[in-house]
């Protein structure tokens, strides 16, 4: 087939240089679009596929995110075992605060079902910083809430007074009787004797000093009570 | 001896080079050979901080990005403050020097074939410091394209910035070839980039509501205001350079070349001290938030020693060196480029250090607190130090390899004040075809190397026409 | 010498070749042109690189095209988690700063959560005191953000000793602003808004280049560092708090409103008229902070931080 005259009247019009620079023009864009192209398969081929990465739908990169992996649970799971506890929880001060605030994160735990055992608790019996992060007293903390100063309080384990789910106090007993005339308050009170402590007091001291830290003697009739231990 | 042409070769503008590699080592001994010894001094002294810059840019390599000094309360640091400087350098040279390439006006066009080059160099450093700042810069090559971000000035950048390095290709290509239409066409978008892209660089910066010091439209102004500034300081260095040693077209150096750029100078410092002084004067009476603070941090805060040091040392000297009469002298007029220079590198930095100097929240990882606090790393410094390297050694060599006297191969635009070429016979319509320097004969058995090629123009020189003084 | 002369007076181009006569290089540099020399290997070889890169931009414009890289974002899409209808959802989140007590709880669950890297400075959400003294001036602290609880005293700079008036906790987040600044300046639109209005970072799209991190005016963004802990295993991306994307698809709270011991934080579909977070909104009338800046934050605070200018 011809080429139209004014074709061929204005090809031949253009200037061999300018000829040569349109042919380069194209075979530089058609080289630019294969190199292209070729990065691209070669991609696919790779498994690095840009056109997922870079689409402007959403949908993969929100699933993913929507599909991490949970550590926390709902704390309100946490009562359909623990009933005893979460019944202490909601009666008390401590109420409105989640297991997983002090227990740590607890999804393993849940979701192991019957078969949870403490293994998979990593907090079973929290330790005094985990009182003192919020009981400590601190500027900006609100006056209506429950603050110690930790040097001025008596702390050796805080789980010693304070239940931990309640958070009350049983209160140390006063010493009932007077002190003159005894023997170290060991040989009654020790587990050799007539009188032994609670599973729970802490380690008893031949130093009887140590016991009147908490067992002040002679608080007066008032305070000679029996211990104001709240139990659920 | 006859010398033969050895069959793999290249002929690259008019310098044979051989591409075997035993030839072509022969070939550049011979040519550093060659060179006087404080060239080799020179370019001994650039390889050395390139090759140090090439360990600290190897070390920052993802993942090894922790080794810049920036924290997530201060993102942008010295590698943004480098990007900046060389993406306005880059901006400002083709700005300064479109009043002699597009407008035709005489006394500007000594700046014509150099501020191409450099302007190259320079935007080529932009790009590979950017590349070394982001984390994963391929991403971006792609992103940006597959996913156009209107919203985002940044991309905007991008696109001036792409554009701009794509039609400075042709500009040098086209000034180095004999297409005058294309070169004409290109220097003329070039320069209407120039004023574009550094608005955009601007605008990265003034769209930030955040960053109440970066906020506004004068930002971007700045920006192009310190673009001019500083392409025209470089140009003030390199021709002072042509001048001292007697490079091509030297005698239009002290002559035309250095009083132009005192002229872009002054002008270019009334601009950018005026900016200077609103932007303190409004900063410091604001109500806006974090403005005043950052303003204050500036002049009599952390900031300030560098900030005064950039007034005193940026503005005021260079301006006294430029109106007191030492002006006549070359050196004064080098010495207020430098300055002027070094003024604007450590403008953008103190800017880009004031924008986030006000912390935003207490806990986003602020140290020394009421300020944000920043400190450029070694790496970070190292890098600048090599893409300046850089940028001085690929300009050395194209002064040595490349024709940058003015050329006659040139069109304008049909602006009332062009004479003919014709009309304009003060002799820069013919360059020199004799180098200022003789250059020893290489004794090289195999092939025409450059330095043959270089010994043998000498003696065959041919001088067309007289050279004016 | 054999010499073309081509037309348009431009100049003869000797070719290098093989069989050319050694002496064809030793022409005078003055007799070749008036002008610089053209040679045809250069000239192809700007034409053919300056061209190649224009010519691959515009390729891959060409290529885009024909995938659906442009696809309109309403398009119906598959759930995100399949028991979860993100349509209508108005997630609210509501921080009441007169029962914060600064325990930091929060910050540390959002970290053992979301994976967040162990340095104090790479937070989601972080908890700050402010104190203001007697002499009306405001001090804010947040020693490592929070996650250890506070001191007694406030620890910035110039507060010591000083007689305090008042001093409250402000927790800290992302706001997920309806007109959010980060996702208007991405680069390469890592950062987006879904559809029930939370503001996530395609890990897979971010180049790292910090200008999220700048554009924030709360400073809720980071970029994640290399080596250690990694949200979604990139570090180098830009990461914020997500309001626990994963928990609330999934109809469970963030992990920070989850542990909070006071219940200073709230989160719920303000959507629905029956939800916890509806009767807060409605009692407690809690305002966004700093609203000046224009950007629509909806974590919304109640109490005294309400007072700040």
């Amino acid at each position: 087939m011809k080429t139209p005259a004014r074709i061929r009247t204005f090809w031949d019009s253009v200037r061999p240089r300018t000829r040569r620079g349109a042919f380069l023009a194209v075979f530089a864009i058609l080289v630019g679009a294969t190199a292209l192209t070729a990065v691209f398969l070669v991609g696919a081929v790779m498994a690095w596929n840009p056109y997922l990465d870079y689409t402007v739908n959403r949908d993969t990169n929100a699933k993913q995110w929507a599909g991490l992996e949970l550590s926390f649970t709902s704390s309100s799971v946490c009562a359909e075992c623990h009933q005893t506890e979460h019944t202490r929880l909601v009666s008390a001060t401590h109420q409105g605060i989640g297991c997983q605030s002090c227990h740590g994160p607890l999804l393993a735990h849940a979701e192991a079902g019957a078969k949870a055992d403490s293994s998979t608790v990593d907090v079973k019996v929290p330790t005094n910083e985990v009182c003192l992060r919020c009981h400590t007293s601190a500027v900006g903390r609100p006056d209506a809430f429950r603050q110690i100063i930790p040097s001025e309080h008596y702390v050796s384990s805080c789980l010693e007074c304070h239940d931990p789910h309640t958070g009350i106090a049983n209160r140390p007993p006063v010493v009932l009787h007077p002190l003159e005339d005894l023997p170290p308050c060991l040989t009654c009170h020790g587990p050799e004797g007539f009188k032994a402590r609670n599973q729970r007091h802490p380690e008893g001291s031949k130093d009887d000093n140590k016991c009147l830290e908490c067992h002040a003697a002679g608080r007066g009739p008032a305070e000679s009570q029996a211990p104001q231990a709240v139990t659920p | 001896m006859q010398a033969t042409v050895h069959p793999l070769s290249v002929r690259i503008l008019q310098y044979e080079v051989p591409l075997a590699p035993k030839p072509l080592a022969r070939a550049v001994v011979a040519e550093i050979r060659s060179m006087p010894l404080a060239l080799q001094a020179w370019l001994g002294f650039l390889l050395a901080v390139i090759a140090v810059a090439t360990i600290a840019a190897l070390v920052s390599i993802p993942p090894g990005w922790e080794v810049f000094g920036t924290s997530p309360s201060f993102e942008w640091g010295l590698m943004i403050v480098g990007y900046v400087v060389f993406a306005i350098m880059t901006s400002g040279l083709c700005l300064s020097s479109s009043l002699g390439t597009v407008f035709g006006i005489e006394r500007f066009r000594p700046f014509e074939k150099r501020h191409c080059v450099l302007a190259i160099l320079s935007l080529t450093m932009a790009f590979l410091i950017i590349a070394l700042d982001l984390h994963y810069p391929i991403r971006m090559v792609f992103g940006a394209v597959l996913v156009p971000s209107p919203s985002s000035p940044m991309w905007w950048m991008g696109v001036f910035y792409g554009t701009y390095l794509v039609i400075l290709l042709v500009e040098v290509w086209s000034m180095f070839t004999p297409h005058p239409k294309i070169h004409m066409y290109s220097c003329a978008a070039a320069a209407t980039v120039a004023i574009f892209a550094p608005m955009t660089l601007g605008a990265v910066f003034g769209v930030l509501g955040a960053k109440a010091y970066f906020n506004g439209i004068w930002t971007p102004i700045t920006m192009v205001a310190s673009a001019f500034l500083a392409g025209t300081a470089l140009l003030g260095i390199v021709f002072y350079a042509v001048h001292r040693f007697k490079l091509a077209d030297w005698q239009h150096a002290a002559s035309i070349a250095l009083p132009s750029v005192r002229v872009l100078l002054l002008a270019g410092f009334a601009v950018v001290a005026a900016l200077l002084v609103r932007q303190v004067a409004v900063g410091l009476g604001s109500d806006i938030r974090g403005l005043r603070e950052a303003t204050t941090a500036l002049v009599a805060g952390p900031l300030a020693p560098m900030f005064w040091l950039r007034v005193m040392g940026g503005l005021f000297i260079p301006v006294m060196l430029l109106l007191l009469p030492v002006h006549r002298r070359t050196e004064a007029i080098a010495a207020a480029s430098f300055l002027a220079l070094a003024g604007v590198a450590l403008d953008r930095f103190v800017f880009v250090m004031a924008g986030q100097i006000a912390p935003i929240s207490a806990g986003a990882g602020t140290v020394s607190y009421p300020f944000a606090s920043y400190a450029p790393s070694m790496v970070e410094i190292t890098i600048m130090g090599g893409a300046a390297a850089i940028m001085a050694l690929g300009y050395t060599l194209a002064e040595r390899y490349l024709d940058m006297g003015e050329s006659d191969t040139h069109m304008f635009l049909p602006f009332p004040w062009i004479k003919k070429h014709d009309e304009t016979d003060e002799g820069r319509t013919h360059h020199l075809a004799e180098p200022s320097e003789p250059k020893p004969a290489a004794a090289v058995v195999v092939g025409a190397t450059l330095g043959e090629a270089a010994a043998r123009t000498a003696p065959a020189a041919v001088v067309t026409q007289g050279v004016e003084s | 010498m054999s010499e073309q002369q081509a037309p348009g007076g431009t100049a003869a181009e000797p070719r290098p070749t093989a069989d050319a006569p050694a002496d064809a290089n030793l022409v005078p540099l003055a007799e070749l042109a008036p002008a610089i020399t053209a040679v045809s290997v250069s000239r192809r070889a700007f034409l053919g690189f300056g061209l190649a890169v224009a010519g691959g931009v515009a390729g891959a414009a060409a290529l885009a095209s024909f995938f659906p890289v442009f696809a309109e974002e309403t398009q119906a899409a598959s759930p995100i988690v399949p028991t979860y209808d993100p349509t209508g959802k108005q997630w609210a989140f509501v921080v009441d700063t007169s029962s914060c007590i600064g325990c930091g709880l929060c910050v540390a669950a959002c970290k053992e959560e979301n994976n967040i890297p162990e340095e104090p400075e790479y937070t989601r959400t972080w908890v700050e005191r402010h104190t203001i003294t007697t002499d009306g001036a405001m001090y804010v602290d947040s020693p490592d953000g929070g996650i250890n609880g506070f001191p007694p005293e406030s620890t910035a700079p110039g507060a010591a000793g000083k007689p305090v008036q008042d001093a409250y906790f402000m927790p800290r987040l992302c706001m997920q602003c309806t007109n959010s600044p980060c996702t208007a300046v991405c680069p390469v639109g890592a950062t987006y808004k879904t559809e029930d209005g939370v503001i996530l970072v395609d890990a897979r799209r971010c180049i790292g280049c910090g200008y999220c991190v700048v554009a924030c005016p709360y400073g809720a963004r980071y970029l994640v560092p290399a080596g250690g802990r990694a949200p979604n295993d990139t570090p180098g991306v830009a990461d914020k708090c997500t309001w626990c994307y994963h928990r609330i698809t999934k109809g469970q709270q963030p992990a920070c409103v989850e542990v909070c011991p006071v219940g200073a934080r709230k989160f719920g579909d303000a959507a629905d008229p029956n939800s916890e977070i509806s009767k807060v909104i409605a009692e407690q009338q809690p305002q966004p902070y700093r609203p000046e800046y224009g950007t629509g934050p909806r974590v919304l605070y109640a109490g005294p931080v309400t007072q700040e200018s």
